[in-house]
């Protein structure tokens, strides 16, 4: 696995981090922030593309990129793979992004209206293009697979991997690189969803601002980063003595069919994707010792999905422990659900659940186990990781232990 | 701008956009064979030297190029071209 998150960047830092309820948030730095209500957000400090990439890549590529590459070359060293070993035609690799290339597009968008259209950059299309990820990764590497994006907002990184997922069920590979990425802290990025009024106001406490679950929430908090996972064939991988976090074991995605941003404010559609994935995986509720929430720090979707856990999981939701990483990592859209698969894939090797921080104040109406402040050990078996996107795009993860 | 730094600048803009050190972009130095231009290559030049020179090379006239020493001749003549509009 490989991660790049404002809270560490590479596995061990980010698991630290979230272990120590370590938060990555903090006021704005890239661009002039103070002309937004909001100010804050969760940057990738201190990384430098060229400390892991090549310069020809850098400079023809947008900053997704970068997260995405330099994600998969930590997954590809830290799985030991041979890659020049395998039929490269069965390797493939699936991206979420929701944003694609933004920041690039912003500039030239900018350089086109100040020098005119005919000046534009002929590299545009490439840098742009969502897909210049999942294709990056595949030149790098020589995957002649499977490939391509996955853009459906603030779930995308979890539907790749359930796409990965099912490629390989569909004996399609024997392995996929498959993760999220964005880039979004751009000027007109943040603006627009500034202006939509979903961004966290609380200024003056940016670590303190993403509090999911907890009644001060107000927003959730804008973050950059990327994740990626080496999901391969089980028995590819115990052929080759892979070191295996866990077992991805069922996954399913629907829609609500309800509304461009706003949640179903029962949670029924998102209730009704976790139980899918449940029956996907061959589980019971009560199966199920951790959920690692979408838990985004908005007042809609923390009420519905604690009211979709609620609705599928009767007396047990309060039995089981619920916790958002995007309390410490903010929102990193596209990104969002591979980073928590990471973590997800971490909290079960490491039998342990990384807490909910900023939990303060209980709202009434939200009142299950939150794991607040701080994480707890606890042997993991089954664990699920909820990514809801704008668009009413719900999906959900079902990792399991693997003991060999 | 004279023929020394426009050869400069010309070698700046290969060596950063064929992916080489300046050192490696000679005058006698072949676009394709020596210095692995290809087409997405010769655009991003071309892009380059439009941005950077303030000139508008013809795809035709690029296309006949082949050597360093070649393309510095071409952007003289864009440039005389461009200080006899101006006269």
């Amino acid at each position: 696995m490989g991660v790049v998150s404002p809270n560490g960047i590479g596995i061990y830092n980010f698991w630290q981090a979230n272990k120590e309820g370590k938060s990555g948030i903090d006021k704005i730095t890239r661009f002039d922030a103070s002309i937004f209500s909001s100010q804050i957000a969760g940057e990738v400090k201190n990384f430098n593309p060229l400390d892991f990439i090549t310069n020809d890549i850098v400079k023809r590529t947008d900053r997704f990129v970068h997260f995405g590459l330099v994600c998969a070359k930590e997954a590809v060293l830290d799985s030991k793979i041979d890659i020049s070993k395998e039929n490269n035609r069965r390797m493939g690799v699936i991206v979420g992004s929701g944003l694609g290339g933004g920041m690039f597009h912003e500039e030239q968008i900018l350089a086109g209206y100040e020098k005119g259209v005919h000046r534009l950059n002929p590299l545009s299309v490439a840098k742009i293009s969502p897909n210049a990820v999942s294709a990056y990764i595949a030149m790098y590497y020589n995957l002649q697979g499977i490939n391509f994006v996955i853009s459906t907002a603030c779930s995308s990184g979890a539907n790749a991997i359930g796409q990965a997922f099912r490629a390989i069920q569909d004996n399609k590979a024997d392995m996929v690189i498959a993760g999220g990425v964005e880039a979004p802290l751009t000027q007109f990025n943040f603006g627009a969803y500034a202006a939509m009024k979903v961004l966290s106001k609380r200024n003056d406490t940016p670590k303190e601002a993403s509090s999911p679950f907890d009644k001060r929430r107000d927003g959730f908090v804008m973050s950059e980063g990327g994740a990626m996972l080496i999901l391969e064939e089980l028995e590819h991988a115990k052929q080759r003595n892979a070191n295996i976090y866990a077992e991805l074991i069922g996954y399913a995605c629907n829609c609500g069919a309800n509304h461009m941003v706003m949640p179903k404010e029962d949670g029924s559609d998102a209730a009704a994707t976790m139980e899918e994935t449940l029956e996907d995986a061959g589980l019971k509720v009560n199966q199920v010792n951790y959920i690692n929430a979408h838990g985004t720090s908005t007042l809609h979707n923390d009420k519905a999905e604690t009211l979709a856990i609620k609705q599928l999981f009767g007396d047990y939701a309060y039995k089981v422990p619920v916790s958002s990483t995007k309390s410490m990592v903010g929102h990193a859209i596209g990104a969002a659900g591979a980073i928590e698969a990471v973590a997800c894939a971490l909290a079960i090797k490491n039998s342990f659940i990384p807490p909910t921080i900023n939990y303060g104040y209980q709202d009434p109406e939200l009142d299950l186990d939150y794991v607040a402040n701080h994480g707890r050990e606890q042997k993991l078996t089954n664990v699920l990781s909820n990514s809801f996107g704008f668009g009413s795009n719900n999906v959900c993860l079902a990792f399991g232990r693997y003991d060999g | 701008m004279d023929k020394k730094e426009i050869e400069r600048k010309v070698r700046e803009i290969l060596a950063d956009r064929l992916d080489t050190t300046i050192d490696k972009v000679l005058p006698s130095s072949r676009l394709i064979d020596d210095l692995g231009m290809d087409s997405m290559k010769a655009i991003e030049v071309m892009f380059e030297l439009k941005d950077i020179l303030l000139i508008d090379v013809a795809d035709n006239d690029f296309m006949k190029v082949k050597t360093v020493a070649d393309v510095v001749k071409l952007i003289e003549f864009y440039i005389g071209e461009h200080n006899n509009d101006q006269c």
